[in-house]
């Protein structure tokens, strides 16, 4: 299997008039090619600022130490404009608030059609069409009027399978999913879970996903990493993982994952 | 939160700045060496000496005893305007937010009215209505300013009025007396007391203004507006005369803008 | 019966259109009850309206038409002070229940001085007892809002809502935005507190899970309107109509929690 992502003793230290508190101690872990990596923990567990470092995406106050290493590349130590050709086509990234994700101003067809324009190099015309197919490719009911449609006169749930659809179009090497399913109703995570298992089977992407839920990560992931306070408890793949926890804290999310769902499996046979 | 205040370097230095400067206007009779207003037409102009340390102006008064006496007219005067114009403004901006409907319609309107005019122009023509004196220049820059500050406090009403912990207290039926002094005006005036920092240069510099224009402070009473003007009339013999009053003025109302901006990290709470 | 809503109506009207002014319908005539020592659960997606009843029946909002009754007496007359003491809310958005200047001990103080004359040391003890109800020690008396996680958050807001003894709790999406293993705990303690304090409890989610984890009862909301009632817990697998099929499809389809367990049970 080759390593597409490396992360190697990754340190972030946040700074705050001249007090520095650690968010993230040395954490090492890789991202193999077709494969999805979870990410389980508890908000405050760093799951989210692992992921921002790597893209670089966190602001000055941060200090960021250890090495991320994308195909040869070196991204902490990359120039700006590198990451930034990167972050478009290579790594896409998909966030937790659909909702804030779009500009509020145009209707999606703009916003889809200008990011595929920016990154694909195409026309605008050819940027149409993809549009059209990629809402197609998402089982979304009646593309076109999505299509002409303004991001607040969609569901969540709506939002966010674009969101993944854009993503997927650009086809790019890596998507990081942070927490996709937080802000969605319960009635469409399914219909978003289903977009997410789709990726792995039908294209050529690795996958990291975040989530609070290790219900959502179970499902989804391949290897999964359990973080707690900045630190990760515990890593491995996710059947044996679940099958066999070491950690205090793996054994504390299976548990009150499973509280829950014994008390509906009861009731709903 | 003070000793977050305490840590920012900027906010600490303007702090002393402002805060020395109101302690000497205070004790100006027993910290200025020399009588502000007494003239004697032999020593016009003079220069630095042990008994006039910035020299004299075309009266023969000591320029530093007059500095010294106009701070008293300039920050306290500025802050007693600014102080009527925050209440007046919470009281119409409270009410407003608070009630809605009708009432908050008609004062919004009225807000706008005042709103539209210029307010320098609005200033010049209230005291040319009222007549020439400080107390009609305060009166007119309360008058200008309170709009502004009810319209920003009605926003943060309404704003505020959607939080949960304001929700929570109706709910349970606390008094709308309760939700007003214990949510609403702690939030409200952290962020009104920035305003006015900011703001407070502003008035400094609009009551030095109209004293240098000759409708604020009137002569002999020492201002720094003023002095200005009575320095203006020699400023191609004599361009030395403007400097004193001059930057007395340029360093307080940096030091009032500096605090507010300092003053807006410090008081924001850290929302969960 | 605790609480009765009969037949109520809200409208909003649209911001925007100065001549004109349209109004939303957000609920189109909902009836339903609460019986005392029940956990009535409503279930909705964001926009059904599930939300605005909670706040027409905390008395924060009032309807256009329609009654609601606590404990038979209609909340829309005046002097209500004794209904609104039967009833507290806790909210979904724990960043923004708390007054982010206040620390803990004021926070859970105000409900206390609202309805009580209490002593300063007898509205201390109070609060600490209520602290240690909700699983905190009395360090956090001092604290603020801010120095506390979610989950703590959520807990003191539900001592506030306890802190004035209620006949039945609004928990409007209260553990919606908490991490899934902070949900379950923040569910064994409503639990707990129900049987502890015999209050009963309107659960509003969109979490059908949760529902089954606590609720007696549960109504299914759509656009302002209650399309089923399931009254037996036993019976939710029996529903007829569309939406609580599907709801109830999606729950079980994201039950990849489904394969934990069955990998729990082989091992």
């Amino acid at each position: 299997m080759k390593e597409i992502l490396k992360v190697n003793h990754l340190e972030v230290h946040h700074m705050d008039h001249k007090v520095s508190t650690n968010i993230i101690s040395d954490i090492s872990f890789s991202l193999e090619k077709n494969r999805c990596l979870g990410i389980v923990g508890e908000s405050g567990s760093g799951k989210s600022i692992t992921c921002k470092a790597i893209l670089g995406l966190l602001d000055k106050d941060f200090h960021i130490k250890g090495e991320v290493i994308f195909n040869d590349i070196h991204l902490l130590k990359a120039d700006k404009r590198k990451i930034r050709q990167i972050r478009g086509k290579e790594i896409s990234m998909i966030l937790q608030n659909p909702m804030t994700s779009f500009d509020p101003l145009y209707p999606i067809q703009e916003q889809m059609t200008e990011t595929f324009i920016e990154n694909l190099d195409i026309s605008k015309k050819e940027a149409l069409g993809l549009s059209l197919k990629t809402l197609e490719n998402m089982n979304i009911l009646h593309p076109k009027d999505v299509l002409k449609k303004y991001p607040h006169q969609l569901s969540g749930g709506m939002l966010q399978r674009v969101m993944i659809g854009t993503a997927l179009t650009l086809k790019p090497s890596i998507i990081i999913a942070d927490e996709p399913t937080t802000a969605v109703d319960a009635i469409n995570v399914a219909k978003v879970m289903k977009e997410f298992s789709g990726i792995k089977e039908k294209h050529n992407t690795s996958m990291i996903f975040i989530s609070h839920d290790l219900g959502a990560v179970a499902k989804i992931s391949d290897d999964i990493l359990v973080m707690k306070d900045g630190k990760i408890v515990e890593k491995g793949e996710t059947q044996y993982v679940l099958r066999n926890p070491r950690s205090e804290h793996t054994r504390y999310l299976i548990n009150t994952r499973k509280a829950l769902m014994d008390k509906f499996h009861q009731i709903v046979g | 939160m003070i000793k977050k205040l305490m840590r920012d370097k900027i906010a600490l230095i303007t702090l002393i700045i402002i805060l020395s400067t109101m302690l000497i206007g205070i004790f100006a009779e027993e910290i200025a060496p020399n009588d502000p207003n007494k003239t004697s037409i032999t020593q016009k102009y003079a220069q630095r000496s042990q008994e006039f340390p910035l020299g004299t102006d075309h009266l023969g008064r000591c320029i530093l005893s007059r500095l010294i006496y106009g701070i008293r007219p300039t920050i306290f005067l500025s802050m007693f305007t600014m102080l009527c114009t925050i209440i007046l403004g919470t009281i119409v901006g409270v009410t407003a937010g608070y009630t809605r409907g009708i009432v908050d319609e008609a004062i919004m309107r009225i807000v706008d009215v005042m709103l539209s005019f210029p307010s320098q122009v609005m200033i010049l023509a209230v005291v040319g209505m009222m007549g020439v004196g400080i107390r009609n220049v305060i009166i007119a820059s309360i008058a200008i300013k309170w709009a502004w500050y009810a319209r920003m406090i009605r926003s943060s009403v309404i704003k505020y009025n959607d939080r949960n912990y304001i929700l929570y207290s109706k709910a349970i039926g606390a008094s709308k007396g309760f939700i007003i002094t214990r949510h609403m005006l702690p939030n409200i005036l952290s962020e009104v007391i920035v305003l006015a920092t900011l703001d407070m240069g502003w008035v400094i510099l609009s009551i030095s203004t109209l004293s240098f224009l000759g409708l604020g402070v009137q002569a002999p009473t020492a201002e720094w507006g003023a002095m200005l003007s009575e320095a203006k009339n020699v400023i191609t013999s004599h361009p030395k005369q403007m400097l004193a009053p001059g930057f007395a003025i340029l360093i307080l109302v940096s030091s009032f803008n500096m605090l507010g901006d300092s003053l807006r990290d410090v008081l924001d709470p850290k929302e969960v | 019966m605790l609480l009765e809503v009969k037949n109520v109506y809200k409208s909003y009207k649209k911001p925007f259109g100065i001549i004109k002014k349209e109004s939303v319908e957000i609920l189109k005539g909902v009836s339903l009850s609460l019986k005392e020592g029940e956990c009535l659960g409503i279930i909705g997606e964001s926009g059904s309206g599930k939300s605005t009843l909670g706040r027409l029946i905390i008395g924060v909002e009032k309807g256009d038409c329609g009654s609601i009754l606590i404990d038979g007496i209609d909340i829309s007359k005046k002097n209500r002070k004794v209904e609104k003491e039967k009833v507290s809310v806790v909210f979904q958005d724990y960043g923004s229940s708390a007054n982010p200047r206040l620390k803990i001990i004021d926070i859970i103080s105000e409900p206390i001085k609202v309805f009580e004359k209490l002593s300063k040391k007898e509205t201390i003890n109070r609060i600490i007892d209520l602290l240690e109800k909700v699983g905190l020690s009395k360090e956090y008396l001092y604290r603020y809002p801010h120095q506390l996680s979610g989950g703590q958050l959520q807990r003191v807001c539900i001592a506030r809502a306890i802190a004035t003894n209620p006949k039945f709790i609004i928990l409007d999406e209260a553990i919606s935005s908490l991490d899934v293993s902070i949900q379950v705990q923040v569910l064994d303690l409503l639990i707990q507190l129900k049987k502890e304090l015999d209050i009963s409890y309107v659960f509003i989610t969109h979490d059908l899970t949760a529902v089954t984890y606590i609720c007696d009862r549960v109504v299914f909301f759509k656009e302002g309107n209650i399309v089923e009632e399931v009254n037996c817990m036993n019976k939710l697998k029996n529903v007829k109509s569309q939406y609580a099929k599907a709801l109830l499809h999606a729950a079980m389809t994201m039950d990849s929690r489904e394969e934990i367990y069955e990998v729990q049970r082989i091992s």
